[in-house]
């Protein structure tokens, strides 16, 4: 990093780490443990097959879209938008995860290559 | 049913696992590096090595621990980045959720260990498994797929936490490989958005989450999946309460 850091409190940072432990781990092991010993409604499973889509298009949207917070949607300047629309198509036609990054990546590498990026 | 002809079909908790290892390995090349660059911030913020390593293997949380040094480094009281840490990782609720119906027969100490690996990669690899052996007579083990699919991601991670922490993140920026876990994610996500309801909710999350992304804490995130959810689910009762009416 190459700044100078003050001198960080040894409590402050070994409490902060065994805290972010436990919330983590309870977040994970919560739901994982209580909903497997009760039944729940049909609707509750209907939902389950969406935390995917859900989840993981709000993961990814704002990493292809946004530069330094900025969305950009040229692919001149922004040639993951280029890489993503291959990855998609790859992932459409194959449903294979090493295929899908693997053609993202040459995507990314082949754009630096040539000079986009 | 012919016991030798079930021997060969089903498979063995070890074949499992090392199905689910290698079916996480391509991921490695994203998540080693990404936890080099965790370890290595980790230990200029807290000026130990040793914490660095704990830190990374322990909480096994990268998002929220870029985030919470981010937060050390701004001085902020300790309740910040701890409440920052609630709201980062507060999708994985709806992980275990999701999961929890296939704990069911679990013993408790595999689902401890499992609730301690997952993360957004073993659940992408590890769901979709759960899914497809539902019913058959491989259900049985299926666990160890998404044990071993966790353990790998966790190996590499750590790895790159110790690297990271003792020597510095050694792979160069301009590789890139902070994009591996997104094509990953595309995978899943174009597989999750193949029928309507699916569609709908991938498409809402992802609008909502660039528009919400200024949000402090990546809080724009469980919002917009939430908001995803919900859209889909009522996609899917419409189409439902149609396919009754006809």
């Amino acid at each position: 990093m190459g700044t100078t850091t003050s001198e960080v409190d040894l409590v402050y940072a070994w409490v902060l780490m065994i805290g972010m432990g436990l919330i983590t781990f309870a977040l994970r092991f919560g739901p994982l443990t209580l909903f497997s010993k009760i039944d729940l409604p049909r609707l509750a499973h209907q939902s389950f097959r969406l935390v995917i889509p859900a989840v993981f298009a709000a993961l990814v949207m704002p990493v292809l879209v946004l530069i330094n917070g900025t969305p950009i949607l040229n692919p001149l300047t922004n040639p993951k938008l280029i890489a993503a629309v291959v990855a998609v198509i790859v992932a459409w036609r194959t449903n294979h995860m090493l295929l899908t990054l693997g053609a993202g990546m040459l995507v990314i590498w082949g754009l630096r290559w040539v000079g986009i990026g | 049913m012919n016991p030798t002809f079930s021997n060969v079909l089903v498979s063995t908790p070890r074949q499992q696992f090392v199905a689910g290892m290698r079916a996480q390995i391509p991921n490695t090349s994203g998540i080693m590096p990404f936890g080099m660059i965790a370890g290595a911030f980790t230990a200029t913020v807290l000026q130990s090595q040793l914490l660095a390593v704990l830190y990374t293997s322990g909480v096994f949380a990268g998002r929220a621990q870029m985030v919470a040094m981010q937060l050390v480094l701004d001085k902020s009281p300790i309740f910040v980045p701890l409440a920052a840490c609630v709201v980062i990782n507060l999708r994985h609720l709806m992980y275990g959720a999701a999961l929890s119906e296939y704990f069911r027969h679990v013993p408790l100490r595999w689902k401890i260990l499992s609730a301690f690996l997952m993360t957004d990669l073993s659940y992408i690899v590890g769901y979709p498994h759960f899914r497809k052996e539902v019913g058959t007579p491989n259900a049985a083990t299926s666990l160890w797929f998404f044990i071993g699919a966790s353990i790998m991601n966790w190996g590499a991670w750590s790895t790159g936490g110790v690297i990271g922490a003792l020597i510095g993140a050694q792979i160069p920026l301009s590789w890139s490989l902070d994009l591996v876990p997104t094509f990953s994610f595309i995978a899943a996500l174009v597989n999750g958005m193949r029928d309507k309801a699916g569609f709908v909710a991938g498409a809402a999350a992802g609008i909502c989450a660039v528009v919400l992304a200024g949000l402090p804490w990546s809080m724009g995130l469980f919002i917009s999946a939430i908001i995803g959810l919900v859209l889909g689910l009522l996609i899917e009762k419409k189409a439902q309460s149609a396919r009754r009416g006809n």
